[in-house]
């Protein structure tokens, strides 16, 4: 069995997980955190979360509490009637000078909000936001602006953007208009030109993004008619589009997209009592004539404003509660309403279709900047005589614009102060992080050296058993070696003894034999002697000295 | 592999092919099925081209690079895909058709031990199955989804070269993606 896979082929399986797991698998290796976090892999995993049956059902909500102010972001499974939420994240960010972030738009699950001129993009999908740097157009730099963001995605160039029309207040003047590309991550002044005697109709609802244009409700400043105006993400031009004659010339228009169409929702509150909002939609993209009103939301004094279009043929709707405001489901049918249970800050509701996406993974962490405080000036005018008051208000004025001057000369060193601060800080950061990273590793090495002690001491611990097993059996040793030769020792003395032992046996049978000899020539002698006897009486002595000398010598013979 | 149409054609290949896997065993398959493993396809067209050998029925092809176990499952995968040169079935009888190839998908993966998975891809890559790698590769994700980090790594018998401390600031910066993980 091979264990090895083609890169291709663990691609094709990495592309069929979900952004969760893949988040998780980034820590498998760093070749697979590499293919991961590469942009062509965002991209394509991106255009298969959007082919995925799983995700067309799926709607993100955000919407904002009060006290503390978090957004919540809740993802809706939108497949059937019971608006199930699937999972709730917050957004780990609070605004610092309003209340809650002004949301600009979304996009393929992407999030763009801004407070002031602090933009931010966020992507609930992994939980990150990045802070986008300080936008061209600045309050500092051109003075009071009256601002139109817009954010949309550009599928020709994969590229996120954001869209900022600011107009001075000067009225003459036309608008200086840039975009923020993700892709670059840099703002640009954009040398299009806005058209001549157009006024917005909507400044801050999210004006839709289709086919990588952003779309504005617009109106002719002659002849009030109301127009939409597209910006190409792409070669930065604008457009208009006019509407159908039926189209009503109201205040209160907003673009948006709806089952994949471009489409307006007009606000009708000419009459307090009867307020509704018609939904058109645009059937083919560029064909005055395919708009259609798809139908019309009674909002029956409980709703204020229209969000989306569920599944269901359902309206999502923003509607007032005696105590709250909360995204309800609007039956166009039966014109009903009902409550979802979501509460929020009322036109801060915004819903979307969802898909998963990883974009922003590649980019690095967001890092919270600091700001300086901001100042107050404060004027004083004191007044003492009628005459004398405005000679000294004069003097005053005159001394208000030195100090303005050179109070603007030190606003520019203490901004510069605070850039070199910055930058000790850039250097500091990764010093800092150099010392801990060191003292890790001496952490590491101090512990492995520890380790090392121990395991010596366990060794020579080890060595001086094994010394004193030796030390006893080598005098288990002597004392066999001890044994051995006593053991030798009785063995030669038991041999001795078994040597005298037959010796003794042998003797004995010796004896034994002499005995029996003594005994038979004792037996002979006595029978000699009886002869002797019977000789004596008949022969006289001869015989019987012949006879005493047989036995003498048969005696001495023995 | 006949099917019931209103006008039966004869079937243009009822051909057949050896196939022989790495431990030498013979799998005749019919040509219909064969030609899904472009890698098959490729080699009885280049054999066409050069003329060497009579139309299938002589030639085995040689796949030293897939066991016998593995081909056997691939083949019987390929022949339950509707076949490139087979009538058109009307919409009622592909619905069941379509049911039958589910019922037939998950019976087989239920059988299936993970590691065969990894035998199958890897042999459907080798021989070009488009069919079967869309649908073991889908097989595979599902069952990692939801594994954790040391169980992939296991697996596909990847080394972590990750320094210990890397590893766990990134397991504490993103704690959410390591919830609800399955036990190993």
């Amino acid at each position: 069995m091979s264990d090895y896979l083609p890169e291709e082929v663990v691609l094709e399986i990495l592309h069929r997980l979900p952004v969760k797991s893949l988040i998780r698998f980034r820590c498998v290796s760093k070749s697979w955190n590499s293919l991961i976090t590469t942009p062509a892999f965002i991209n394509s995993h991106l255009t298969r979360s959007h082919s995925l049956l799983s995700n067309s059902n799926k709607l993100i909500v955000r919407h904002c509490l009060d006290k503390p102010y978090v957004e919540h972001y809740k993802l809706i499974d939108d497949s059937n009637d019971s608006f199930d939420q699937i999972q709730n994240i917050e957004l780990p960010l609070t605004s610092r000078r309003i209340q809650h972030f002004r949301l600009i738009g979304s996009a393929n699950g992407l999030f763009s909000l801004f407070e002031q001129e602090r933009f931010i993009l966020w992507n609930p999908s992994i939980r990150k936001f990045i802070t986008l740097p300080k936008p061209c157009i600045t309050v500092k730099a051109h003075g009071r602006l009256t601002c139109r963001p817009a954010f949309g995605f550009d599928p020709r160039t994969n590229d996120y953007k954001v869209v900022r029309i600011a107009f001075p207040s000067e009225e003459a003047k036309p608008p200086l208009i840039e975009a923020y590309s993700l892709n670059e991550d840099s703002w640009k002044l954009t040398s299009a030109s806005f058209p001549l005697g157009i006024g917005f109709s909507d400044w801050h609802r999210p004006a839709a993004s289709l086919g990588g244009a952003v779309h504005f409700a617009v109106y002719d400043k002659d002849n009030h008619s109301p127009l939409i105006l597209s910006f190409d993400l792409g070669d930065e031009v604008f457009r208009l589009m006019s509407l159908p004659n039926c189209a009503f010339s109201w205040s209160n228009i907003q673009t948006s997209v709806i089952g994949g169409s471009l489409s307006l929702l007009f606000y009708d509150d000419r009459f307090v009592a009867n307020k509704c909002c018609a939904i058109w939609v645009m059937k083919e993209y560029g064909v005055v004539d395919s708009w259609t009103k798809l139908l019309t939301v009674d909002f029956n004094k409980e709703i204020i404003g229209v969000l989306c279009l569920q599944k269901n043929g359902n309206i999502l709707v923003e509607a007032k509660l005696p105590s709250d405001w909360e995204l309800s489901s609007y039956d166009p049918k039966s014109q009903h309403v009902k409550s979802l249970g979501i509460c929020g800050r009322p036109h801060y509701f915004h819903v979307d279709n969802f898909v998963e996406n990883l974009v922003l993974l590649d980019k690095p962490n967001d890092a919270v900047s600091k700001r300086g405080a901001c100042r107050k000036r404060k004027c004083r005018l004191t007044s003492n005589k009628e005459i004398c008051q405005l000679q000294e208000a004069k003097h005053l004025l005159q001394e208000i614009l030195q100090h303005a001057s050179v109070y603007e000369l030190q606003l520019d060193i203490i901004h510069q102060q605070q850039t070199i601060i910055h930058q000790q800080e850039a250097i500091l950061l990764p010093l800092q992080e150099a010392i801990l990273h060191d003292g890790r590793a001496l952490q590491l090495q101090e512990a492995l050296l520890y380790e090392l002690e121990t395991i010596l001491q366990q060794q020579t611990e080890k060595i001086a058993t094994l010394i004193s097993q030796i030390e006893i059996m080598e005098t288990a040793e002597s004392k066999l070696v001890f044994l051995i030769q006593r053991l030798k020792g009785q063995a030669e003395v038991e041999t001795m003894l078994q040597q005298k032992t037959e010796k003794m046996t042998s003797l004995k049978s010796q004896l034994e034999k002499m005995d029996t000899i003594k005994s038979k020539l004792v037996s002979l002698i006595q029978q000699f002697k009886g002869q002797a006897g019977e000789m004596f009486s008949g022969v006289g002595d001869q015989s019987s000295t012949q006879v005493q000398q047989r036995s003498s010598s048969a005696g001495q013979e023995m | 592999m006949s099917n019931t149409s209103e006008n039966p054609k004869p079937s243009s290949s009822s051909a057949k092919m050896t196939l022989k896997t790495s431990d030498n065993e013979l799998f005749e398959v019919e040509e219909a099925v064969a030609m899904k493993f472009c890698t098959v396809k490729q080699y009885f067209e280049d054999e066409k081209d050069s003329d060497v050998a009579a139309r299938g029925s002589t030639t085995v092809i040689p796949l030293p690079n897939v066991h016998s176990a593995v081909l056997a499952t691939l083949i019987s995968y390929g022949k339950k895909l509707p076949q490139s040169n087979a009538v058109a079935d009307n919409h009622e009888e592909e619905e069941t058709k379509k049911k039958e190839r589910k019922k037939y998908e998950q019976g087989l993966l239920k059988n299936l031990m993970p590691g065969e998975l990894l035998d199958l891809i890897s042999a459907a890559n080798y021989l070009d199955f488009k069919e079967g790698l869309e649908f073991f590769n889908q097989a595979l994700a599902d069952h990692i989804q939801n594994k954790s980090v040391e169980y992939v790594r296991k697996f596909f018998g990847i080394k972590n070269d990750y320094e210990p401390h890397e590893e766990e600031k990134y397991r504490e910066e993103y704690a959410w993606a390591f919830e609800g993980v399955d036990e190993d």
